[in-house]
């Protein structure tokens, strides 16, 4: 392998919230007399989230992305490796020391908001929990931070838009200034004009608060506006990372390449064959060799014997790296 | 009419009861499409896409009125539940392809015997014919091993395949229409382009006319040939997919354009342009443009009357005294 290919350092800046190896398996029940089946849903994933920075992740159903931002989150630990906060395994940190860092913005603000309960309770309860500062003035300042008018701090989640539950979900999140605000689809169940605003919200409070996002998403455009870099997740596994720009450009797995050309952006025509096949991702058989070689259009048979690893683009810049056997070896 | 107009609808009206009294959920939309030709209603959440195709097939929640003015299918006019009208449609010569096939697939039958159902029920046979008919049309949308799937049960499916036979049960009766809303938003994008394949293939082959309505400009763009963009229960803008795409008139269209991320366009990070505002209540909607609130380019005549849709070009039409200039390109 050439030196190129070899992983290198490159920030200075440590991450604040870092997988590292991570692996989760979970049991699924086979049916009512068969032994459960093991479900890997995570196999070996590194992902660091520098302070201040933007990732984006990016998978399909079954890639193990919303089990990442569980882990990350600190809601269930990981079966292999471990989630370091600041260097220090998130294991060893209590659940509340985790939620003061991290907090999540989910898909469903409706599912996710108390239905009884009004704005400003709901945006003011985890100060109440982590009993920090001086709850009325913090509220106020949040409810104009995330840009909601002042007169919906008494009223109840239902009475609200979509957008503005969502606005309401991001303040809560934002109220005990954690480092990392781990968005799961934040804009999947929004209006495209009510999308926008959201993701302006995110832009504005990154600049403003210097909070680090981790962008969960299945759209690539979401992924290439806001965020920095990007990582691509199949079948429980990073099969290309690197700078969101160049990735979505130039994409260089055969799986980021079927990505990127499913995206249908206004102004194109016709429709691109991605080359797939019928085969459907299934986490609970997972392919030998190479995990996408099933649905590869360029697989050869190295494929079907190796797992690759996740190693540098000859070519590239320093900081890209894919897992496919014929990137690697310069022949794709 | 000319001989090749497939689908003919007139001034669609649909109220919808609520606790505040009728909401007018579709406002006098008038459509009209060929055979083998796609059209794309977009629009947002309440804009009544949905109503409008669920009226076409007399699908409505109960409840819920429609009227028109002209409802002609293949040069016949459609009138009322009975043997002229829409029961003996829907299913055989206009199939409906829905967001979450589950809402349309049996959960306690064998996915077979809903295929074949749905054929005996308008063209009749034998169950053998019909079960032939259908292994061949589970092939044709790319279901392997098609024969031993007939006994399989919707829930033994993935989302893709169950999407899958949704489509192939719409495609039994050899329809003439198939009405597609959000056919491809619950799924992954590798598999969205597979649908969206799927049924532009199935056009092309057997000159099918194609509704689909989505909130994803994105797929209208590369599969429709007409759009239609609906809001607050009108058509606001329709024309050429291509056209209105590339040089958007009414300022709805251009903010909801506008409202896209799009690295190759704009810049990472830089702000989206949005749409200020709210959608009006159409439980007593204004009788106004019903833009005009939220419409940088509003004149005192918007709110005086509501504007009427007019031509705007050859097979262009827009509903706006005061649309951008048509020089003005994306």
């Amino acid at each position: 392998m050439s030196a190129a290919a070899q992983k290198p350092e490159v920030s200075a800046a440590a991450p604040v919230l870092e997988a590292r190896g991570v692996t989760k398996v979970y049991s699924v029940s086979a049916g009512l007399f068969a032994a459960p089946r093991p479900l890997t849903a995570l196999a070996g994933v590194d992902l660091a989230i520098r302070a201040g920075s933007a990732i984006g992740l990016v998978g399909e159903s079954g890639s193990g992305k919303s089990t990442l931002a569980r882990l990350l989150l600190g809601i269930e630990q990981p079966t292999g490796g471990a989630v370091l906060f600041d260097g220090k395994p998130l294991g060893a940190l209590s659940r509340r020391a985790v939620a003061r860092r991290v907090q999540p913005v989910f898909q469903d603000p409706f599912g996710s908001l108390n239905p009884s309960h009004g704005v400003a309770e709901i945006i003011g309860l985890p100060l109440a929990v982590h009993r920090v500062g001086d709850k009325a003035a913090r509220v106020a300042e949040l409810i104009d931070q995330v840009g909601l008018p002042r007169r919906v701090a008494d009223a109840r989640p239902r009475e609200l838009s979509g957008g503005q539950r969502q606005r309401v979900a991001i303040a809560r999140a934002l109220a005990i200034r954690p480092d990392v605000l781990v968005c799961d689809e934040p804009t999947s169940a929004l209006d495209v004009s009510v999308q926008a605003q959201i993701l302006n919200l995110l832009a504005d409070l990154r600049r403003e608060t210097g909070v680090a996002l981790l962008l969960i998403s299945h759209n690539l455009s979401v992924v290439g506006h806001l965020c920095e870099r990007v990582a691509i997740l199949y079948l429980g596994r990073v099969v290309e990372e690197g700078p969101a720009a160049d990735v979505l450009a130039v994409p260089r797995h055969p799986y980021a390449k079927a990505l990127a050309a499913s995206v249908l952006s206004v102004g194109g025509t016709g429709l691109p064959d991605l080359g797939l096949g019928q085969e459907w991702p299934n986490p609970l058989a997972i392919p030998s060799g190479c995990r996408f070689h099933p649905r590869c259009p360029s697989v050869v048979d190295a494929c079907r014997e190796t797992d690759p690893a996740l190693t540098g683009v000859p070519g590239g810049s320093a900081d890209r790296h894919t897992a496919c056997l014929r990137v690697a070896e310069g022949t794709l | 009419m000319s001989a090749l107009t497939l689908l003919d609808v007139d001034n669609l009206c649909v109220t919808l009861p609520t606790a505040s009294g009728p909401l007018s959920a579709v406002r006098g939309v008038s459509l009209s499409l060929r055979r083998g030709e796609t059209l794309g209603i977009v629009g947002e959440s309440g804009c009544g896409k949905s109503m409008t195709a669920l009226s076409l097939l007399n699908l409505l929640p109960s409840g819920a009125k429609a009227t028109m003015s002209r409802y002609a299918f293949d040069g016949e006019t459609v009138t009322g539940r009975g043997k002229r009208g829409i029961r003996n449609l829907r299913g055989n010569r206009i199939g409906m392809i829905f967001q979450e096939p589950m809402t349309a697939l049996n959960p306690v039958f064998p996915i077979g015997s809903q295929l074949t159902a749905v054929y005996r029920r308008h063209k009749g046979g034998s169950e053998a014919a019909a079960r032939e008919r259908a292994v061949m049309l589970l092939e044709r949308v790319g279901i392997s091993n098609a024969a031993a799937r007939l006994a399989q049960f919707p829930h033994q499916l993935s989302g893709g395949l169950r999407q899958r036979v949704m489509i192939a049960m719409a495609l039994m009766c050899e329809p003439s229409l198939i009405i597609a809303d959000e056919p491809t938003t619950a799924l992954d994008v590798t598999i969205q382009m597979q649908i969206l394949k799927l049924l532009a293939d199935i056009k092309t082959a057997f000159g099918t006319g194609l509704i689909l309505i989505t909130h994803d400009l994105g797929v209208v763009s590369h599969v429709a040939d007409k759009i239609a963009v609906m809001y607050a229960g009108e058509v606001v803008e329709t024309g050429r997919t291509a056209e209105i795409l590339a040089a958007p008139r009414h300022p709805y269209t251009v903010g909801l354009l506008g409202s896209l991320p799009d690295p190759s366009r704009t810049a990472p990070g830089a702000p989206l342009a949005t749409i200020p505002g709210t959608v009006p209540s159409l439980i007593d909607p204004p009788d106004a443009c019903a833009f005009a609130d939220r419409c940088a380019r509003v004149l005192p005549r918007c709110t005086a009357a509501a504007p009427a849709l007019r031509q705007d070009g050859p097979g262009r039409s827009i509903r706006c005294v005061n649309p951008e200039p048509a020089a003005w390109v994306a």
